[in-house]
């Protein structure tokens, strides 16, 4: 990809040159939503929104993510990894899943809790489904859902899903 | 940006009324004096000044009356206020009323507080779209529009900043001689099927070859956005999605350079005479002011990151 090609596509997700991969996320997912549904931050511009122009400004959106997640990635091998597919497959969030979900993402723990406040340690235990070395479930669950939002996935199924099995390790527990 | 002589202009609008310009306009310019700057807050809201309430002087002992009448220079009209390095000039007029000021005689003010001695001269506009306020907005050499996470006031902003760039460009167009002509096309608007404000833009330009000079005075517009009276972490998210409409549908680059919590020791403490920040330095929301102020002078911006990952705050 040529330099200009480059910040046009950082120009599209109004990021400064040379944004990491988070950044480019973190604007991809807002912009996109931010452009697909009706909110009243943009109804306001109805007049000026012709779906046309929304259709398109979507689809550069979409175009410039694929490229630079491409660039960003190295070893990427132009191949972009689709996050929808990726979700939409999740049959059940476990903590393989979130780890599964994490990798093709390109995050590293150590980055997730900086950005989280969970430790470490934590993390690991979640995604190990190492139950034991896990704190009460008030605060399980706050994590989990952090976790989720950190990774723009269903939070709620997340804590749903991975509380099924937390809790079926507790009953086991009990016997 | 600032002018020639060091000296920089700021102005506070955005349309709609009540989100915050005079409460900004006043604690932010206490922020910049105590960084060592002298700073002027004026009063540019001349039907409904009230920016020395907000600096805790109950009626100001001088008003405009003596400037446009008595032939009072403006620098003798200034109040200190007792926050050091900050003088107020109020929009007051008493018995005469602002409605009677004409076009030119504020001109002719803004003329002579432009000459006014100061590192900073901050204009707290009133609400509203009127071409007036829009001109003295687009004098300015930083503008700042300070919104609120709500339908009404942000489709206000919008109208306020188109409005500006109607300005903008009838003044490019009458100072090539073709204002006639643009006004043409905008008359025919329909017939042509332009159907917004970007499309009539481009499209004038294109006519006459001017797609370079709106462009450049598209560039050179690029406001600051405040959001202010947050009541949850969502609500700061206001900011990136205007700042994003600005940029792609408008095609100008506003920057965001913070949001302030709601918070009602703001209003009490007008109430009993107060001045905000000073009196409060230590609330959470003066530390926000504090924050847009170095964020504005340092020309930073908030991230999506930060505001989703970090930095939450508690309501
Ligand atoms: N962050 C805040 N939290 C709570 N109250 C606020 C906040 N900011 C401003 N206010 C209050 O809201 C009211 C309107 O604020 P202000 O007068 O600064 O708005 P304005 O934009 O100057 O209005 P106008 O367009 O009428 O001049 C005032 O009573 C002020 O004290
Ligand atoms: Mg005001």
């Amino acid at each position: 990809m040529d330099e200009k090609e480059l910040s046009r596509h950082y120009e599209t997700l109004e990021l400064e040159p040379g944004a990491d991969l988070r950044a480019v996320r973190n604007a991809y997912y807002y912009l996109k939503d931010l452009y697909s549904q009706d909110s009243y931050d943009t109804v306001p511009v109805q007049e000026e929104f012709l779906d046309k122009k929304r259709g398109s400004i979507v689809k550069e959106i979409e175009e410039a993510y694929q490229a630079l997640v491409n660039y960003l990635v190295p070893g990427g091998g132009g191949q972009a990894p689709d996050d929808s597919t990726t979700f939409l497959q999740v049959e059940i969030f476990d903590g393989k899943a979130l780890r599964e979900i994490r990798e093709s993402q390109k995050i590293n723990l150590r980055e997730v809790s900086l950005a989280t406040h969970i430790s470490l340690e934590f993390l690991k235990y979640i995604e190990a489904e190492h139950f034991s070395g896990l704190p009460p479930e008030v605060y399980l669950k706050g994590y989990l859902k952090t976790y989720a939002e950190y990774l723009h996935v269903d939070s709620e199924r997340v804590v749903t899903e991975y509380m099924a099995r937390y809790d079926a390790w507790t009953r086991e527990g009990e016997q | 940006m600032a002018n020639g002589n060091g000296k920089t202009v700021i102005a506070f609008g955005g349309g709609k009324g009540g989100t915050g310009k005079s409460f900004l306009t006043s604690n932010m310019g206490i922020c910049l004096a105590r960084r060592g700057k002298k700073v002027l807050l004026v009063d540019a809201d001349f039907g409904g000044a009230n920016l020395h309430s907000f600096l805790g002087i109950r009626t100001p002992d001088r008003c405009l009356t003596d400037f446009f009448e008595n032939k009072i220079s403006l620098d003798q009209l200034i109040t200190p206020t007792i926050c050091k390095g900050v003088g107020v000039l109020s929009g007051d007029f008493r018995s005469y009323t602002a409605g009677v000021l004409n076009h030119n005689l504020k001109l002719k003010f803004f003329r002579h507080v432009q000459k006014l001695e100061a590192d900073y001269i901050l204009l707290d506009l009133g609400a509203g779209s009127h071409h007036n306020t829009v001109d003295t907005f687009l004098t300015a050499d930083k503008k700042i529009l300070v919104i609120n996470p709500d339908r009404i006031s942000i489709e206000n902003m919008y109208h306020f900043v188109k409005t500006c760039l109607i300005r903008e460009v009838v003044k490019l167009f009458t100072n090539m001689g073709r204002k006639e002509d643009f006004l043409a096309i905008y008359s025919s608007r329909e017939q042509l099927s332009l159907v917004n404000l970007r499309e009539l833009i481009d499209y004038s330009a294109e006519q006459f070859g001017m797609q370079d000079l709106v462009a450049d005075a598209f560039r050179h517009f690029s406001p600051y956005i405040i959001v202010n009276k947050i009541r949850r972490d969502k609500d700061m998210m206001v900011g990136f999605s205007s700042r994003s409409i600005l940029r792609k549908y408008l095609g100008i680059h506003a920057q965001y350079i913070g949001f302030l919590g709601y918070d009602d020791h703001i209003c009490d403490s007008i109430n009993r005479g107060k001045i905000f920040i000073h009196d409060f330095p230590t609330l959470h929301s003066a530390e926000e002011v504090k924050q847009i102020t170095e964020n504005f002078m340092e020309n930073r911006q908030i991230s999506l990151k930060t505001s989703i990952n970090g930095r939450k705050r508690t309501f």
